[in-house]
């Protein structure tokens, strides 16, 4: 008899919690950071690299995405830079730029004239770029939000350059370029009626 | 990978009205810098630990020795305060200039919020889930009395596959009658204690622990009962960031420290039926319902052969 009614008492509150239900819309920020490297090897401390950023760049955070979601935009969020450093003698970069070159071969300007001191001896050293040149962010994001929304799959260049301080001091570093985005998007998903009504 | 934190929530808390997402726990949490990911965290650990610490007892009455058991179903709600919905973020590192923003914890609406920053850049806040109340609900057993003591119990167990994994929920406590030491004292009088585990996969491990000092006084078929507690609640959030292997731990305790509770109990022969309020920083109701043997059932056929 016992065994019956909590049964049953289980069952009336399983329903009650689950039957009704309602669609309520949520907003997602899925971070996704590109991080293009840069191998400098240079006797006379200038360089000049390029690397090319494709679809499979984003593809995993893309892919996970579900096929009703509405995409909202990409934020542009920021650059860190990580220099991984192997010359003893180097105290810095100067003069160091990034260029977005988009499939048409034009040009824009990401960050320019960045300098970076490096401690001697450091091996790591990670710094945020703050001065930011506008024209290289929205080429970005418009160039990643063609992937995303799939009007263009086209790869497109990023180039780094910069010389070492001192002057003329060769160059053994790995230069890891970490473009932080994120894909804003909303999905719609049926809740607890008595849960949602935000 | 799997939005992993709402379904913890929502299909631990309440049904599987959720299905996949495409975002894990680790990308919520790497959005906030230094305290700030355990204020998104924290309203979560203030409503489920005014949930796991409700509705354990409907009377304060234990009698000295003699058999009784309780099996009932206890159900629990905390609505979700506005203050709980909403606290100020700052922008990461990565981001320029270094921003204030009034953002949603993960109780709090499900809306992004962007803040503009130099040159085009913008930094997205993810949402809540937008919840109003968070309901829990667990099987109790109540059983007794030895010396004027007796102990409760709650389990449950249900696997939720790969992506979650198993969901353990176990509660415990004891009880003392103090009243017992008493004659002729007005109303009932106990003292209890408390605990709760709740384990999700590998990923989330909440404890939340209660003392209690109870009183009821019984009329007829109607009890009033009530009275303070202390409560303490930890919640282990355990994630992978981003680009590490290794895995790393958010601990968020919760703001609530001392309730009063305010309840009413119908006994219907074996039937229980009770509802409760617990006043604290995060309030929250309890409502049973139960079947019971033994010398609480026949307190009842006392009180009538006393009149």
């Amino acid at each position: 008899m016992m065994k019956r009614i909590t049964r049953l008492l289980l069952v009336f509150f399983i329903l009650a919690f689950t039957g009704c239900v309602e669609e309520q819309s949520f907003d997602f920020a899925l971070p996704v950071d590109i991080e293009p490297q840069f191998t400098i090897l240079e006797q006379d401390g200038l360089w000049s690299e390029m690397t090319l950023i494709t679809y499979d760049d984003i593809a995993d955070a893309v892919d996970d995405l579900e096929d009703d979601i509405v995409f909202d935009d990409i934020s542009i969020e920021g650059i860190s830079l990580i220099i991984d450093n192997q010359a003893d003698g180097l105290s810095g970069i100067q003069n160091a730029n990034l260029t977005l070159v988009d499939p048409q071969n034009r040009a824009f300007p990401v960050y320019q004239d960045v300098s970076i001191s490096i401690n001697p001896g450091q091996g790591r050293t990670e710094i945020v770029v703050t001065d930011l040149a506008r024209e290289g962010v929205e080429a970005l994001k418009d160039l990643l939000e063609g992937y995303v929304l799939a009007n263009s799959f086209e790869n497109f260049t990023i180039v780094s350059s910069g010389e070492s301080v001192p002057a003329g001091t060769p160059l053994s570093m790995e230069l890891t370029v970490i473009l932080h985005t994120s894909l804003n998007y909303n999905q719609n998903f049926e809740v607890p009626y008595f849960m949602g009504n935000e | 990978m799997n939005w992993k934190i709402i379904r913890l929530i929502v299909i631990v808390f309440v049904s599987t009205g959720y299905s996949a997402i495409g975002q894990d726990v680790s990308d919520f949490l790497e959005r906030y810098t230094g305290n700030d990911a355990e204020n998104y965290i924290r309203p979560l650990a203030d409503a489920a630990g005014a949930d796991f610490n409700s509705g354990w007892y409907r009377s304060a009455k234990v009698e000295r020795n003699g058999f009784h058991l309780y099996i009932g179903l206890v159900a629990q709600s905390a609505p979700i305060a506005d203050k709980n919905k909403t606290f100020t973020a700052v922008t990461p590192d990565h981001f320029s200039p270094a921003t204030n923003a009034e953002v949603s914890t993960v109780l709090g609406p499900p809306s992004n919020t962007s803040v503009q920053g130099d040159n085009g850049t913008t930094y997205t806040f993810p949402g809540g889930v937008g919840v109003s109340s968070l309901p829990f609900a667990v099987p109790q057993l109540t059983i007794g009395n030895v010396f004027g003591t007796d102990a409760s119990f709650r389990f449950f167990a249900i696997e939720l596959g790969d992506d979650i994994g198993k969901v353990n929920v176990f509660g415990w406590g004891i009880r003392h009658s103090i009243s017992q030491y008493f004659t002729g004292f007005p109303v009932d009088l106990a003292i209890g204690y408390y605990a709760n585990n709740f384990d999700v996969g590998d990923d989330l491990d909440a404890t939340a622990s209660l003392i209690s000092l109870q009183g009821s006084w019984r009329t007829g078929v109607l009890e009033i009962y009530g009275g303070p507690g202390y409560e303490l609640v930890r919640m282990d959030f355990t994630y992978t960031p981003g680009g590490s292997d290794d895995r790393e731990t958010i601990s968020v305790e919760s703001n609530n420290t001392v309730r009063m509770t305010i309840g009413a109990a119908v006994n219907l022969g074996s039937f229980v039926l009770n509802a409760d309020v617990n006043l604290a920083n995060q309030t929250s109701f309890s409502a049973g319902l139960g079947v019971q043997i033994g010398n609480r059932k026949n307190i009842k056929s006392n009180d009538e052969t006393n009149n």
